[in-house]
């Protein structure tokens, strides 16, 4: 607890803004999702374009369906595969990151060489390749692993240039020296201490995810029945919503996509800034 | 100091930009939300003749006199249309080569055929031919009069020495598309004189006409010159890019990337197979107003409703609903089909979209299945939901319907549908399926919505079609029992398991098909079903149709290009009725992997009786009531085009009130709409 | 390092780098059981109506010949990187058929690298001023404007920023073309006019959207610079703010600069492909939209492997530049 209370203390602005967004966020996606509510998706052609009002805080599509609804379930489900995409991502570039840095010699660079490839790789083209392609229409979790398969480069390079630097500290060598097995060093004595910053890469690759997932949405490469914020954009413009003037429809996944991400950026930042005064630079 | 005013000063520029950017968004563009007082019902349509509108209707358009387009034309005398799509391959234009587009500018004012079509009489017309052609008994050896007076674009004549030369092309062409095809249908092809071609078959073959013209959007057949096809290296490799034309026009110039081209009158107009079928066909002996056309591509929605707004447009292929009312709501001299007002857009496209079951899976195999799933879709909601309610009710399997369809074929079923009953077998009354009053009940809704209907028969019938099929909830659940399935507490099972319905749509192209598919979903939902839809890239649904990976599919194997349907149920694959299993193509055959042996000699049948016999009109009727029955197929609406025009420069468009033809830019046949729009100025 | 040595590491990091990712793009489809010339041929009867049965086989057959989908998995894989990576041969494509996708991608790529290399130049400059100016005078209040507008901007998804500048400055100002029309011989006067009015607009787009990641990362990037200490003793030395700022800070950022540069190539295809999209602009990014939707087999193939070459060269271009920048690898 009191670990935290001083975490707090030291954050900057930025970081208690971004922090906040990145909380209220995840609270719309997963915690005001609990409410009941009837499902969203069902068309009501008798309560066409509606403005807002009591029973539907935003009003209705041009299908009927609730607007704030909607928007509850896509951000719940871009958050979902931003974290699917992160996790993987994260966990297979630390292995990776890690293992590169601290066996150094031939492993690391074959290792980075292969980091560096999937870093410069333009991930667009073969995503689009790979959804345009899978047989029965890309599901989530595809579209998910899609994504993921460049999402490990970043993490990856961080890692490793962490664990490179920290090789050389001074309690690393003193275990080496006495004798310490190379996976129990890794586990006990640079993990522990480079999560504080893959907390970050991990942030970072779910900003990263959904801004590809909202990209392949509008290009018409996400699966169409999923509900995100890309989605919702791009049914939205199917309908004219903008020349329409049907602001809450087509404004409501734009303000929440800006928002969230200036939120995710903000805590990304921040918090880098906050690990780069701890470690005192 | 110096540094601090500059980057104050790109503050400030930054911040003016962003607030100018989100604020301006156009109030005046766009009409505001709060004329809404009603919440269950969508703006009134500022149309609406009552004249009860919040913002009065922005004034006509000034036309600048002695305007030029961007290619060097006068705007008052250049006809501009938008693309389809954009031609993969600008500058070729042979059409015996493979990859030739068509439909961009192309086959509608380069290219003659032997036959072309007419929508609206429903009936084909000859073109470079002079008249329909007649045959021996056993309908093997046929006579082709060619018109007289024809000449190519350089001066040469068109002759029935050109017509051979074109078949024998591809009958002795290996590398041409359809050289096995060809001599597939045909033993011989020759000119017996300058005016006169003799074709024989390999098989009785009644319906010349109807494979070797145009009955839709255009023909392979398309007659090449001779004198300088012969003189090519290899004819079905060269891309003819400074083309010799049989039209009334010839290429002026095209973009190298495909993003226009540009047409003009030719000089000798008069000698042009155009010309000739104008005068013959139509009494026509004008030249057309439009002296140059300029096809060319727009770009996203956007960009097109923009365009079309600002005028830089004549007319436009493929709008959605809300797209119209957009646009013709900010420039009064746009329309679409039933003019500037709703419903826009014409169902006569020849073909019915709808929901196609499978009928290699069970329990989808079963009639009383598809019957239950039929009745238990609210068709009036699920109509709004896919055009909100616009388009002509089209019920009948494979019968797509057209005006003309609806009058030869289903108003004289009327008894006979109404007294139609489903028996699912399980003691109770049969139930009726046939529902009359779909049209004045849409009528009624859409008027609640401020839009004003008319009240005559005919016009209802022609906007929303003569009926549809019942909405019964509870007659459609007596009918999933009777085909097996089980509803326990909440959830359906079917043979112990919990049953799922499958649905695939083609995503993005074919708007209506997708919203079909995604309206029906939405209602099986409503019922209890548990469904699960996707939405698929073409190459992958084109797949999993062929293969059978669905339950139901938004494919449209519906049909009515010639009034007997002979050839469209014989390409349509009906005449099969042994299907491979599901994983395999099902080919030959069709998609809903359906067929009896009384439906495959009713086909067989037809294609020996010549398309003036009575008898195959019965025959068409028969299949119709046997498919009727059987359900595999079941249709939402006919064929739904929203293709906008704008009446600022040129007049006299086909449209309901002014039905010559149809809304087909993009067909051959366009050439003959557009030697007769009339100039503004 | 050596310069020659650095150089050499570069490129063979190149090569590999193309290699991974052709060996990518040929592994994903032959994982996926699509059929391409079932397809192409639905595709066809999809636009002329339907073939008779005995058409369609000779079709078939005609077809399979002529694509060469009867060899073997291994023979098709080298000759994948033989034709397709070293010659661009990628056989004829499907919807302009017998046109070699080749030609077709080559046509329109100079469009996309017009684009992006203009638009990155442009927003790379101009952001990487401003979040110097930012960085090296952080606490002023035009800084935290400015960059509290670039961290605004920069996560707007880039169809909307696009959407609004057509709207706005394309139809309710009139000032640009609301879709690119671009006429006249290639290098012709008129050429060159239609031309720079049609890509204003998607310049625009892409000039905001990466200049916000610029100033911001720059800004970070000058921050962290001016508190080093060996600006603070230039600083006690006397030099003036301005010298300081061109000789130290500058000097020090731009390295990592100019590595992120090369680094981001990869996401500014992507806001071009968008940007293509939506303003009709005929570059390489809406060919492979466009070819998608035909399900055109080698032309996605043949646009995917040249545009991951075509960046990957970019990259490279941009890396050989730095030795003559950081003076560090200069000397050896």
């Amino acid at each position: 607890m009191a670990a935290i209370g001083k975490m707090w203390k030291h954050s900057t602005v930025r970081l208690k803004i971004g922090f906040f967004g990145v909380v209220f966020f995840l609270f719309l996606g997963f915690v005001v999702y609990l409410v009941p509510h009837d499902d969203p998706t069902l068309f009501d052609m008798w309560n066409v374009y509606a403005p807002p009002s009591r029973d539907h805080f935003f009003g209705t599509t041009a299908l009927g369906q609730d607007i704030f609804w909607l928007l509850i379930n896509s951000i719940r489900n871009s958050i979902i595969i931003g974290v699917i995409v992160a996790t993987i991502g994260t966990t297979v570039g630390v292995l990776v990151g890690l293992t590169a840095g601290y066996l150094g010699g031939k492993t690391d660079r074959v290792l980075s060489a292969v980091t560096d490839i999937f870093l410069v790789i333009p991930s667009l083209p073969v995503l689009i390749l790979f959804t345009s392609l899978v047989q029965g229409g890309p599901t989530t979790l595809l579209m998910a692993l899609a994504i993921a398969i460049f999402a490990w480069a970043a993490p990856a390079r961080q890692m490793r240039s962490m664990t490179l630097s920290m090789r050389e500290r001074e309690f690393v060598h003193t275990a080496r020296f006495s004798g310490e097995n190379a996976f129990k060093i890794i586990t006990t004595q640079i993990l522990p201490y480079s999560l504080t910053w893959t907390l970050s890469n991990f942030m970072n690759a779910v900003l990263v995810a959904i801004g590809m997932e909202v990209t392949l949405a509008i290009l018409g490469l996400s699966p169409a029945t999923l509900m995100s914020l890309g989605n919702m954009m791009r049914v939205a413009q199917s309908y004219n919503a903008a020349l329409l003037g049907h602001w809450f429809w087509i404004g409501a996944p734009v303000v929440a996509s800006v928002f969230f991400f200036v939120s995710l950026f903000m805590f990304i930042t921040g918090y880098n800034d906050y690990l780069s005064v701890k470690r005192g630079r | 100091m110096k540094k601090r005013i500059l980057a104050i000063l790109l503050a400030l520029a930054m911040a003016f930009s962003v607030f100018a950017l989100t604020a301006c968004n156009g109030d005046e563009v766009i009409p505001p939300d709060d004329q809404i007082e009603d919440t269950t019902t969508p703006p009134p349509d500022t149309n609406d003749d009552n004249g009860d509108t919040e913002d009065p209707p922005p004034p006509p358009p000034e036309i600048e006199v002695g305007a030029m387009t961007e290619v060097g034309t006068l705007r008052s005398e250049t006809l501009i249309v938008e693309y389809q799509f954009r031609p993969g391959n600008p500058g070729r234009f042979n059409p015996h080569m493979a990859g030739t587009s068509r439909g961009t500018g192309v086959h509608q004012f380069m290219w003659s055929h032997l036959y072309e079509i007419n929508t609206s009489r429903g009936e084909q017309f000859p073109e470079i031919a002079a008249d329909f052609p007649t045959s021996n008994e056993d309908f093997t050896v046929h006579t082709l009069p060619i018109r007289e007076g024809m000449y190519w674009s350089d001066g040469m004549p068109i002759t029935a020495h050109d017509v051979a030369y074109t078949f024998n092309l591809i009958l002795t062409n290996e590398e041409h598309v359809h050289h096995a095809s060809y001599n597939a249908l045909l033993e011989s092809v020759e000119a017996t004189s300058d005016f006169e071609v003799t074709l024989v078959t390999n098989d009785p073959f009644p319906r010349i006409a109807q494979r070797f013209g145009v009955v839709l959007w255009g023909r392979e057949m398309v007659i090449a010159p001779k004198h300088i096809f012969e003189a090519m290296e290899n004819p079905v490799m060269d891309e003819f890019s400074d083309p010799v034309t049989s039209t009334a026009w010839v290429v002026h110039s095209f973009d190298p990337d495909g993003a226009w081209i540009r047409l003009d009158l030719r000089e000798d107009w008069e000698r042009s197979t155009t010309a000739v079928v104008m005068r013959e066909v139509y009494g026509i002996t004008d030249p057309p107003a439009a002296r140059h056309i300029w096809m060319r591509s727009i770009g996203d929605d956007t960009a097109r409703q923009m365009a079309l707004i600002n005028n830089e447009v004549d007319a436009m292929v493929e709008f959605t609903p809300e797209m119209m009312r957009f646009v013709t709501e900010r420039n009064p001299n746009i329309e679409g089909w039933y003019g500037p007002y709703f419903p826009w857009g014409t169902s006569d496209d020849p073909c019915s979209k709808g929901l196609t079951f499978n009928a290699g899976v069970a329990p989808f195999d079963n009639p009383l299945m598809r019957w239950g799933l039929v009745l238990a879709i609210d068709f009036d909601e699920a109509s709004m939901a896919v055009f909100e309610g616009i388009g002509r009710s089209s019920p009948l399997p494979f019968l797509t319907i057209t005006g003309a369809a609806q009058e030869i074929y289903l108003r004289p079923m009327l008894p006979w549908l109404e007294a139609l009953t489903v028996d699912p077998g399980d003691g109770g009354p049969p139930i009726p399926v046939w529902d009359g009053g779909y049209a004045d009940r849409m009528a009624e809704i859409q008027r609640a919505r401020g839009i004003d209907i008319p009240n005559d028969r005919a016009t209802l019938d022609g906007m929303f079609g003569l009926g549809t099929w019942r909405y019964d909830p509870e007659g459609a659940m007596r009918l999933f029992e009777a085909a097996g399935l089980e509803l326990r507490g909440d959830d359906w099972f079917f043979e112990g398991e919990p049953f799922v319905i499958n649905m695939i749509a083609m995503a993005d192209a074919e708007v209506q098909a997708g919203r079909t598919v995604l309206a029906a979903a939405d209602q099986f939902r409503k019922f209890g079903f548990n469904v699960n839809v996707e939405e698929q890239i073409s190459a992958t649904w084109i797949d999993n149709n062929e293969l059978g990976h669905f339950d139901i599919t938004g494919s449209w194997p519906t049909m009515f290009v010639t009034q007997d349907i002979a050839a469209d149920l014989q390409a349509g694959g009906w005449w099969v009725y042994e299907y491979p299993p599901i994983g395999e193509s099902h080919h030959p055959g069709n998609m809903m992997r359906f067929g009896t042996p009384e439906i495959a000699a009713i086909v067989l049948e037809k294609q020996t009786i010549p398309p003036e016999d009575p008898r195959t009109f019965e025959l068409a009727m028969e299949f119709l009531k046997l498919v009727t029955e059987e359900m595999p197929w079941v249709g939402f609406h006919g064929g739904i085009k929203f293709c906008p025009i704008n009446t600022t420069y040129w007049t006299n468009w086909p449209s309901a009130e002014n039905n010559y033809d149809g809304p087909w830019w993009w067909w051959s046949c366009f050439k003959y709409i557009a030697w007769q729009l009339q100039p503004t100025t | 390092m050596k310069a020659s040595r650095y150089i050499l590491i570069r490129i063979v990091m190149w090569v590999l780098t193309i290699w991974m990712g052709v060996t990518l793009i040929f592994i994903i489809p032959r994982l996926m059981p699509a059929d391409p010339i079932q397809n192409m041929i639905a595709m066809m009867e999809h636009q002329a109506g339907p073939m008779p049965a005995a058409e369609r086989e000779a079709m078939v057959a005609q077809m399979q010949r002529q694509f060469g989908l009867d060899e073997s998995l291994w023979n098709q894989y080298t000759s994948f990187l033989l034709n397709g990576v070293l010659r661009f041969d990628f056989g004829p494509s499907l919807m302009n058929f017998p046109t070699p996708a080749r030609d077709i991608i080559f046509r329109n790529l100079p469009y996309t690298f017009g684009l992006m290399i203009v638009s990155l130049i442009v927003s790379w400059t101009i952001g990487n001023i401003i979040g110097l100016l930012a960085g090296f005078r952080k606490d002023k209040l035009s800084s935290k404007i400015m960059e509290s507008i670039a961290i605004f901007i920069y996560p707007i998804p880039i169809f909307i920023i696009a959407l609004v500048f057509q709207i706005v400055l394309g139809f309710v100002l009139g000032w640009l073309p609301i879709s690119a029309v671009i006429f006249g011989e290639v290098w012709s006067a008129q050429w060159i006019s239609t031309l720079i009015r049609s890509a204003a607009l998607p310049m625009l787009t892409l000039v905001v959207l990466g200049l916000g990641w610029w100033i911001i990362s720059m800004k970070a990037l000058s921050m962290s610079t001016a508190q080093e200490d060996f600006v603070m003793f230039a600083r006690y030395r006397g030099l003036s703010e301005g010298e300081i700022g061109r000789k130290y800070v500058l000097r020090n950022t731009v390295l990592p600069q100019v590595t992120m540069l090369g680094l981001s190539m990869g996401g500014v295809f992507g806001g071009s492909v968008i940007v293509e999209n939506v303003f009709n602009f005929p570059g390489v990014g809406r060919l492979m939209l466009i070819a998608v939707g035909a399900s055109d087999f080698n032309m996605i193939m043949g646009g995917v492997t040249i545009t991951i070459i075509a960046v990957t060269t970019a990259t490279l271009i941009v890396d050989l530049l730095i030795p003559f920048i950081d003076p560090r690898v200069r000397r050896s």
